[in-house]
């Protein structure tokens, strides 16, 4: 290879590495904010629906990933940007209302994003090392009564999945003696493959990836959605009320306050498309994820009650209290 | 069977098309990993739709190929411009930078090219070779034994500072202050924070790139003429760079190990390996003074450690699913969209055993592409230590900007590569130990993080860490490599001043 040949080659690289940060750029394009980092969940999909949404948009999507606190500061920056349909981006929800809430932001409020659609729904689970022989939720209850198993693994500090914990303490007879905070899924996962921390809560997808180490069970489903990986899962809701309001989420695309209904729906449209694309639905029945599109009424019906049903069923005060007592 | 996938994965592999993407992904690796702030995680996630269209085989093996070339890339803007490419190259800037200044670029750049290609070729085969025995050892690192590391690295400050111990000592402790800026790990406390964008802390690669780049372009802005003095032959020591690298096989080895079994723990990664295994030169050599100015030893270390860690990250990932960096979280996520589960399955000869051998074997190939573009191409980039400053300052200074502006999009991140800039000219100028200061920075999340968990799991015990009948024999083990770094040189000295009076 001559040294002509190498430059425009490196050039060629360049472009293709230079991409990603044209979001940063340009502000022509069409950017879709992810509150969190490359190879997450909600960034996998994204990057999935987002070239099929190019199809219908005939135009350019661009991922702009804006990781940081738990979501919040991608949303934080999303209220501040353009009302014209250029910027939108992704929520979980109802993870970001609950982490609003929990930091008393007082800036902005979720109900002033414009709801556009959601694509997907994913949830927690149990999962449980195998070496404790536990198959079902009454089976964990009974090895914490006897003292089999002391510690429950979570996903960190006034993480959703904290309050969790102590709502499966406290209202489902989930007796462990610690709770023992993990920096995330990732690590919740190999303590409990590795027996560190042999239980502890996953979202489903990362419960199918531990299930297939072999070592590890999923043994009930704390959303009301039921999953395909696992057809046999016991059900939280046979020992007690419906914890979904805080253990199923939906990644609801929203757009900066004042975006006009007409630019919103052309969004949905696309994606619609997306979502409901051979290609996506074939990616998700082989990942495990759960694609579902719902409109911009069922966006917002869904944006609208997320946060009183927290209110509702969350004592966020005496919750703060407790994690001040524990720490 | 596990023979018969073994010649299944060399039949795959040895077709012009797979060929083609195994070059194409250590290529794309080497550009994304020199230049600072893009980094692997955001060049494989721009490219992980791209691979719709491809087999599985070959769209793991673009992944794969784009991370394991970064490691390398890493290397080239750590030697020429000080500034770490990836993250995981940070400690080749501490020898590979002074040689550049000495006209040496090339043979920097070689031997970093030849110890990554050595390590890589060593831990993947080790990997391909002992894969059960590795799962096992990867299963037994836990909270306690992360936090013990960590705790090692930072022991190693006492091995790496030059000069004034209390200095180093200082410099340590404030690099861990900076890593409790952010939300506590066993609070509700934003500490020292009422910003957003502060939650998470300082980026320590933001950090990274301030101590070392920015501090480095006001230091180059009093001098004339470019990085490497006017007077030295910048030509040449391709061979010597080769050739300093194979008089050191035990570096190379020891290093790699270390990359390995540190890169396989996840949280820890690639970056604490690169500083473990490079603290673990200085303090194994005969001359540790010579450090920090150009010893051949602290480059072998740094590059042969961040290659080793691509086989180890393999582990967690590709038997679990567990990601230990965002690099990985890409490459599961490929795996998952090609309709591959991370699992036992992936070593099974029932299973995907041959991929996974595919995946490894381009594994093999690719490093030794990366040995033949870093003799032939890369270190012909010893040029640009000739650029005059007024040209490369302006240029090294927006690179630096734009590619940490990259990390995350956090406005953050571009005062934190100002404010530490600033902070690392004057540490150079009055001898504190920057070295020393990044420890405190790459490892004090860690250290805390970890602390807080174990105590946790052992309701409160510090036993956890001591106990090898109820929590394993590894963090005993730690906890003496720990006592012997901290106090050997003290009972060496006393022990050498006894023997002489005896």
């Amino acid at each position: 290879m001559n040294r002509r040949r190498l430059l425009k080659g490196i050039g060629a690289a360049s472009t293709v590495s230079l991409a990603g940060l044209a979001g940063c750029l340009d502000n022509e394009e069409l950017t879709w904010m992810i509150p969190w980092s490359e190879g997450g969940g909600t960034d996998t999909y994204a990057r999935q629906l987002g070239p099929l949404m190019e199809e219908e948009l005939d135009g350019s999507v661009v991922i702009d990933n804006q990781p940081g606190a738990g979501s919040l500061r991608g949303i934080e920056w999303l209220h501040s940007q353009a009302d014209d349909g250029t910027v939108f981006g992704t929520a979980n929800t109802p993870s970001w209302q609950f982490g609003w809430r929990l930091e008393g932001i007082d800036d902005w409020h979720p109900s002033d994003f414009e709801p556009i659609a959601y694509s997907g729904v994913f949830g927690y689970t149990i999962i449980v090392n195998d070496e404790l022989g536990v198959s079902d939720f009454s089976e964990l209850q009974d090895a914490y009564a006897d003292g089999e198993v002391d510690n429950f693994a979570y996903q960190g500090v006034g993480h959703d999945s904290h309050v969790i914990s102590y709502l499966l303490r406290d209202e489902y007879d989930l007796e462990w003696e610690n709770a023992v905070a993990y920096d995330g899924g990732g690590e919740v996962n190999e303590a409990v493959i590795s027996g560190e921390t042999p239980v502890g809560i996953a979202t489903n997808t990362s419960a199918a990836d531990a299930a297939d180490s072999g070592d590890v069970s999923a043994i009930v489903n704390l959303m009301d959605t039921d999953i395909d990986a696992f057809p046999e899962i016991d059900q939280i809701t046979n020992y007690g009320d419906s914890l979904a309001y805080i253990t199923e989420f939906r990644q609801t695309q929203i757009a900066p306050p004042g975006t006009p209904e007409d630019v919103r729906q052309d969004l949905a449209d696309a994606i619609e498309y997306a979502a409901t694309h051979d290609e996506a639905q074939e990616w998700a029945e082989e990942t495990g994820n759960v694609l579902e599109y719902g409109d911009i009424d069922a966006a917002a019906d869904d944006l609208g009650g997320a946060l009183d049903d927290l209110e509702e069923n969350v004592d966020f005060e005496a919750f703060q209290e407790r994690i001040e007592e524990d720490a | 069977m596990t023979v018969e996938s073994l010649f299944g994965a060399f039949e795959t592999l040895l077709t012009f098309e797979t060929m083609i993407w195994v070059v194409l992904g250590i290529l794309l690796g080497i550009i994304v990993g020199a230049l600072p702030g893009l980094g692997p995680p955001l060049g494989m996630a721009i490219i992980l739709p791209m691979t719709a269209p491809l087999s599985p085989e070959n769209a793991i093996i673009l992944l794969i190929g784009i991370y394991s070339g970064s490691m390398y890339g890493g290397s080239i803007a750590a030697i020429l411009i000080n500034t770490p490419g990836v993250s995981s190259s940070a400690a080749t800037m501490f020898d590979g930078y002074p040689m550049s200044k000495q006209g040496k670029a090339a043979t920097a750049l070689s031997i970093s090219a030849t110890a990554s290609t050595i390590a890589g070729l060593f831990t993947i085969t080790a990997l391909i070779l002992f894969s059960p025995f590795l799962v096992e050892v990867v299963l037994a690192v836990g909270s306690p034994e992360r936090f013990l590391v960590a705790v090692l690295g930072l022991a190693m400050i006492t091995v790496v500072t030059r000069g004034s111990v209390a200095k180093g000592l200082l410099a340590g402790v404030a690099g861990l202050l900076v890593t409790t800026v952010g939300s506590a790990p066993m609070s509700l406390d934003n500490r020292y924070t009422d910003s957003m964008l502060l939650y998470d802390g300082i980026d320590f690669v933001a950090v990274l790139i301030g101590l070392f780049a920015i501090a480095e372009m006001m230091k180059l802005a009093g001098q004339t003429g470019g990085i490497a003095d006017q007077a030295v032959d910048i030509g040449g020591g391709i061979i010597d760079g080769a050739v300093e690298t194979i008089k050191r096989p035990f570096t190379v080895f020891k290093s790699s190990m270390i990359g390995m079994i540190v890169g396989s723990i996840p949280g820890a990664g690639s970056t604490v390996s690169n500083f473990v295994a490079y603290s673990e030169a200085v303090r194994s050599s005969d001359d540790p003074d010579s450090f920090g100015s150009g010893n051949e030893t602290g480059v072998v270390a740094s590059e042969a450690s961040n290659n080793g860690t691509v086989a180890g990250s393999l582990i967690p990932a590709i038997s679990f699913g567990i990601p230990g960096s965002s690099s990985t979280a890409v490459l599961i996520a490929g795996l998952l969209m090609h309709n591959l589960r991370p699992g036992q399955s992936m070593f099974d000869p029932s299973g995907e055993l041959a991929l996974t051998y595919t995946m490894l074997l381009a594994l093999l190939v690719g490093n030794v592409i990366i040995l033949l573009v870093g003799l032939t191409l890369v270190t012909r980039l010893g040029i640009l230590t000739r650029i005059d400053t007024n040209y490369l300052i302006p240029m090294v200074v927006v690179l630096s900007f734009l590619g940490t502006y990259a990390l995350d999009s956090n406005p953050i991140d571009v005062v934190t590569i100002i404010v530490f800039g600033v902070i690392g000219f004057y540490m150079v100028r009055y001898n504190y130990s920057v070295i020393a200061f990044v420890l405190g920075v790459v490892l004090g999340g860690i250290a805390e993080n970890n602390l807080y968990t174990s105590l946790q799991i052992s309701d409160g015990s510090y036993m956890i860490f001591l106990n090898p009948i109820e929590y394993g024999w590894l963090s005993p083990l730690l906890v003496v490599a720990i006592v012997a770094i901290l106090f050997g040189p003290f009972l060496k000295g006393r022990l050498d001043a006894y023997r002489e009076s005896a």
